[in-house]
């Protein structure tokens, strides 16, 4: 079982919690702590393709998602009714991600003593 | 009122003073921990947080100065104040070491406080009993 | 709010502090499920005007003390902002 879970809420882009999250997994990864990702709520915009964060001058977070194989994080769920809300499909998506129900979604949560919620 | 079983906690904060309530939910959350005889390990400010370190905060004279209630309590206390250097050096907010390093002419960082890396936010979320975080 | 309480296991706790105690307001009452304890930190919401009568009488308050009390009876604690 996975020590780590990070839940990523907040949209890209507009503020530097994705980046500053996604940091937090990499180095708890580098720590030896076995990371598991949750995306939810706005934070599924996060997974989105074709971002094109230079269009603002950003770095954006998908070098980084795309390295996550290599700190062996590959544990990443996305919450279900948060895609569907925002009319979005598992397709749109960057990311090899599980899609879960909010049973599953409950379970993960309780699973995990380690829990960063940004 | 003592508590039954004393633990070991660690604290985060992510919201900068003035603008955002957490360092201050944080403080008094810190209070009242160590009022039911609880030890704080660390507190590790990350995000917007690392505001909270800056010696060049200046309040109005009726306004508490936050980073100086962190400073007085965690050396009545002994409890760690580090900053994520990282998310510190980005947002202008350097020690002598890293003012050096840069070619900076001045640093900030207050007195009490260390920049160190997000490890030590992982190392208190593994380490300690609990981790309570104060968000922005 | 919604995606804390989305979370929630049944039997969790809930505390509501600084913005957060608008969700212990009476208007939101119907949003809070009946399988969780609801909490609210007084001292945010006398802050903010929130008398008990505009409160929801499911939530019960709590000072900073009370808020240690609950993470000290947590297995996991875990902040929603």
């Amino acid at each position: 079982m996975s020590e780590l879970l990070i839940i990523f809420r907040k949209p890209p882009i507009g503020t530097s919690w994705a980046r500053e999250a996604i940091d937090l997994a990499l180095v708890g990864a580098a720590f030896g702590q076995q990371a598991t990702l949750l995306f939810m709520g706005d934070g599924v915009y996060q997974l989105l393709s074709n971002q094109q964060p230079d269009q603002v001058e950003q770095k954006g977070t998908q070098a980084m998602m795309k390295a996550l194989p290599m700190y062996d994080i590959d544990q990443v769920f996305v919450c279900e009714k948060s895609l569907s809300e925002r009319g979005l499909r598992a397709n749109l998506l960057d990311f090899e991600c599980q899609s879960i129900s909010q049973a599953s979604l409950q379970k993960l949560l309780n699973s995990h003593r380690q829990v960063f919620n940004f | 009122m003592k508590s039954c079983n004393e633990m070991n906690y660690s604290i985060a904060i992510y919201g900068g003073p003035y603008s955002d309530q957490a360092s201050l939910s944080a403080l008094h959350f810190a209070r009242a921990l160590l009022k039911r005889e609880h030890r704080i390990q660390r507190v590790f400010f990350y995000h917007d947080g690392v505001y909270n370190s800056s010696a060049l905060v200046t309040p109005p004279q009726d306004e508490i100065n936050v980073p100086t209630q962190w400073q007085t309590l965690a050396s009545e206390h002994g409890i760690e104040l580090v900053v994520c250097i990282a998310a510190a050096v980005r947002r202008g907010l350097l020690d002598e070491k890293e003012a050096k390093r840069y070619s900076k002419s001045s640093y900030n960082l207050a007195e009490g406080y260390t920049l160190s890396g997000l490890g030590q936010l992982i190392d208190a979320s593994i380490n300690c009993d609990k981790l309570i975080t104060f968000g922005a | 709010m919604q995606e804390c309480l989305y979370s929630a296991s049944s039997g969790d706790s809930v505390l509501f502090i600084e913005d957060g105690v608008y969700g212990a307001t009476s208007a939101f009452k119907e949003r809070l499920r009946d399988d969780l304890s609801y909490f609210v930190l007084q001292n945010d919401a006398a802050a903010r005007g929130l008398s008990a009568c505009l409160l929801t009488g499911q939530c019960q308050p709590v000072d900073y003390s009370g808020f240690v009390e609950l993470t000290e009876q947590a297995d996991s604690v875990c902040s929603w902002f």
